[in-house]
């Protein structure tokens, strides 16, 4: 393998590749890179064994193609620390890797190629088009959600689902649910399910630009994303996700509409205040106005009064985690917010007035 | 001014409170299942026998000077505690129970005589339960701390010493090494050693920034109270456990896995009613058991499991920590000591509910509580789960126990006359 390409145009797939790299390891060959060149075509690929992802460039100059793996940090710590705008040299020789750049020389270890594990792929259910920035939405109003380290294992994860017309993703973690749907020209026979997993959402929403389309394959245990210039694999949460519409308040008494802005602001001063451990504050709601309450164990108290519009029968008294509150207050776009609520027990609907495709549920707590 | 009341000897003086023909006689208590010397009688102490000695080690030492050898008897030492208190507080407003045998006292607005002050508190209290104390008084707790142990060392303070100017802690604080100092471990001792502080004095006379890089703010504030500035105040409220563990050897080593799991459903049981206690969830539970450390082929195995919902419920505690203790279960060894802890506790105040799973329904709760009641009111363990086993030959070993007098009814003391 031999090839050379300018420091700029060599990063931007490295970087879009390396963040999957795991710092510690169990295999060795996972902390490394696959570097592959075939007909000009430069194909970086890092893989977790869960997440993989591939970029790619076209070479202006041609090369002498073959396939190596060397250490993914070392190899980014290198070329970002290059000049910019030099040109690098790679050349593989003896099972080393020499990178030359003006008067700089540096050698690598390397792994065989062979032993760089890919993600396999199993048949795809489903495939379609999307455009990057639709995507990118779904994941990014609702990634907050998921949950982490739970043990149930499947909440560890986004759903995505296609049916007739839609597609939807749901995150929830238990104390509070959001989902956010897409309309898509689908026809398909019944609704198809994947859970994908936290990790690949993550690095999802970092790879995705704002412009073009990206070809979504969905199979029964991997998810693939792909354009000309990267291809993302991941594998599946292998579990059932809850049945998120049950959880899905129905109803409601208590109509509330604010200024999101304002009402976000009041709920982040009075977080200060509120108990570290448990976030717990307190919603108080009478005919035209919120009052929201908080308390610490050292008795200190905070306390914001939000003008809303409040439609409903009688007076609500209900606690929140604030962190959860503003989380939504944080993803939802437009100027206002509506909340549907009931009692104290039971679960709060929150969602932009002109319908966007985007709804939140988030759970009380005890009082 | 504060004062730090200690109880001298504190287990080994209750075994003397109803056993008066024990008093100016060596005595002896012995840790859980009989393990080493816990608690020595002054006497006792005269005879050289050493603190946490292992007990089958000195036994001969013991015989030969017939020193009286009690088990540990929790529920005698934890209601004579509790008169202790009692008894306290009728001297200061604002106190502080710092552990079982010794508590801070407030003596702001108690008159200007802080010595026979702690006399008398001191008289009361052999009057009222029959505990000898010992009362160190000073501006801080740090340096109250340091008074109680000059009260108990010194015969001439008989039982109080009063630091209440400069040039008598400073005597004090000459003379005593940086390790008995209130907050300064082994590790701590050794760092303060390397920067040449080794007496008391020496902390005291330290700069406190420079100190700081070596530990943390409570080593400031450590200095700052031995030179008569108060920093620390009382803690009035205890604050709740972040995590409860139940852990105990057994008097017999457990061979199977039957007595096993009888035991940790046992302990899981005891940290599931002091959780309830503190009226806290639970979210996790965790359960270990290992061999004897001192015997070839040590063995020890560790798990913590998830519960599906915070709980306190002792059926479903008690049904993960056996099925952990199946999952890490492997025969072949005789495991010598096992333990249960309940990890992630939450408050019940601030539930969190949960969208997906309802959590601990009503009729868990009602149960749970009425458990309590009836162990309340007739006595621990009156009402059980059938998997904590009902012959308990694991049940740890207290050949020496003394009746539990003031707890249960058929124990009490009876007088002759």
């Amino acid at each position: 393998m031999k090839f050379s390409i300018s420091r700029e145009a060599f990063l931007k797939p490295l970087q879009l590749v390396v963040s999957v790299v795991e710092r510690r390891q169990t295999l060795p060959v996972l902390s490394n890179v696959l570097i592959t060149l075939d007909n000009n075509l430069l194909s970086l690929t890092g893989t977790d064994l869960e997440v993989e992802i591939v970029g790619r460039i076209e070479l202006e100059q041609a090369g002498q193609g073959g396939e190596i793996t060397v250490p993914a940090r070392k190899l980014v710590d290198i070329c970002k620390s290059l000049p910019d705008k030099s040109v690098i040299n790679f050349s593989e020789d003896g099972g080393r890797m020499l990178i030359t750049c003006g008067k700089s020389r540096f050698t690598l270890s390397t792994l065989p190629a062979s032993d760089f594990p890919s993600v396999e792929e199993g048949a795809g259910q489903v495939e379609f088009t999307i455009a990057a920035a639709a995507l990118k939405k779904l994941i990014d109003d609702t990634a907050f959600a998921m949950a982490q380290q739970d043990v149930r294992y499947y909440l560890n994860g986004m759903l995505w689902e296609a049916s007739n017309g839609l597609l939807r993703a749901v995150a929830t973690d238990g104390h509070r649910l959001a989902m956010s749907s897409q309309e898509m020209p689908f026809s398909l026979p019944e609704r198809i399910q994947a859970i994908v997993p936290r990790k690949g959402v993550v690095e999802l929403s970092r790879i995705l630009a704002d412009d073009g389309d990206v070809t979504v394959t969905l199979g029964s245990n991997h998810v693939r994303i792909q354009r000309d210039d990267f291809r993302f694999t991941s594998k599946l949460v292998d579990g059932a996700y809850p049945d998120y519409e049950r959880v899905l308040p129905k109803g409601g008494s208590k109509y509330v509409i604010g200024d999101r802005e304002l009402l976000r602001h009041a709920f982040a001063r009075t977080a200060i205040l509120s108990n570290e451990k448990y976030r717990g504050v307190r919603l108080q709601l009478t005919s035209g106005l919120l009052k929201i309450t908080a308390n610490n164990p050292e008795q200190e108290e905070a306390e914001e009064e939000v003008t809303v519009d409040y439609e409903g029968e009688g007076e609500l008294e209900i606690g929140f985690n604030v962190n959860y509150l503003l989380d939504v207050l944080g993803v939802l776009k437009g100027e206002n917010f509506r909340m549907v609520l009931s009692d104290a027990n039971s679960s709060a609907l929150l969602e932009a007035p002109e319908a966007d495709g985007s709804v939140y549920v988030i759970m009380p707590m005890r009082l | 001014m504060f004062a730090l009341a200690d109880c001298n000897s504190f287990y080994a003086s209750c075994e003397q409170v109803f056993r008066p023909d024990l008093r100016g006689k060596p005595v002896v208590v012995l840790s859980n299942n009989d393990g080493c010397i816990v608690a020595r009688s002054k006497e006792a102490k005269a005879l050289g026998i050493p603190d946490l000695q292992p007990f089958f080690k000195i036994e001969n030492l013991l015989r030969r000077n017939k020193v009286a050898i009690f088990s540990s008897n929790y529920a005698l030492y934890g209601d004579l505690s509790r008169r202790v208190m009692e008894t306290l507080q009728t001297f200061s407003p604002a106190i502080e129970v710092y552990s079982i045998d010794e508590m801070f006292l407030d003596l702001a607005g108690m008159g200007n005589d802080p010595g026979s002050y702690s006399r008398t508190i001191r008289e009361t209290l052999w009057q009222h339960v029959g505990i000898p104390m010992s009362i160190g008084v000073a501006p801080s707790k740090t340096l109250a701390k340091l008074a109680n142990k000059v009260a108990k060392k010194a015969p001439a303070c008989e039982g109080v010493c009063v630091l209440d100017e400069a040039r008598k802690w400073r005597w004090v604080l000459d003379r005593m090494p940086v390790r008995e100092v209130w907050g300064v471990g082994r590790q701590m001792e050794r760092r303060l050693g390397d920067l040449g502080i080794r007496t008391a004095r020496d902390l005291a006379n330290a700069n406190p920034k420079i100190l700081r890089r070596h530990g943390s703010v409570n080593l400031e504030r450590t200095i700052e109270e031995l030179n008569g500035r108060p920093c620390l105040e009382l803690e009035d409220v205890p604050g709740d456990k972040q995590q409860i563990y139940s852990t105990r050897s057994f008097g017999t080593k457990a061979r199977s896995l039957v007595p096993l799991q009888e035991a940790v459903a046992h302990y899981a049981s005891n940290a599931g009613e002091k959780l309830r206690k503190q009226r806290h969830l639970a979210r996790a539970v965790h359960v270990f058991f290992h061999t004897s450390p001192h015997e070839p082929r040590y063995h020890s195995a560790s798990a913590v499991m998830q519960l599906p919902y915070p709980s306190d419920d002792i059926r479903l505690i008690v049904a993960t920590a056996r099925q952990i203790a199946r999952n890490i279960y492997t025969p072949g060894h005789a495991f010598l000591k096992a333990g249960v802890g309940l990890l992630n506790i939450v408050d019940r105040q601030h539930h969190q509910f949960d969208l997906l799973q309802p959590g601990q329904n009503t009729r868990a709760d009602t149960l749970m509580s009425t458990m309590d009641a009836i162990n309340r009111k007739v006595g621990r363990c009156a009402v059980f789960l059938a998997a904590q086993g009902t012959h308990r030959p694991w049940a740890m070993r207290q050949q020496f126990r003394s009746p539990r007098y003031t707890t249960h009814w058929d124990e009490l003391p009876k007088v002759r006359a």
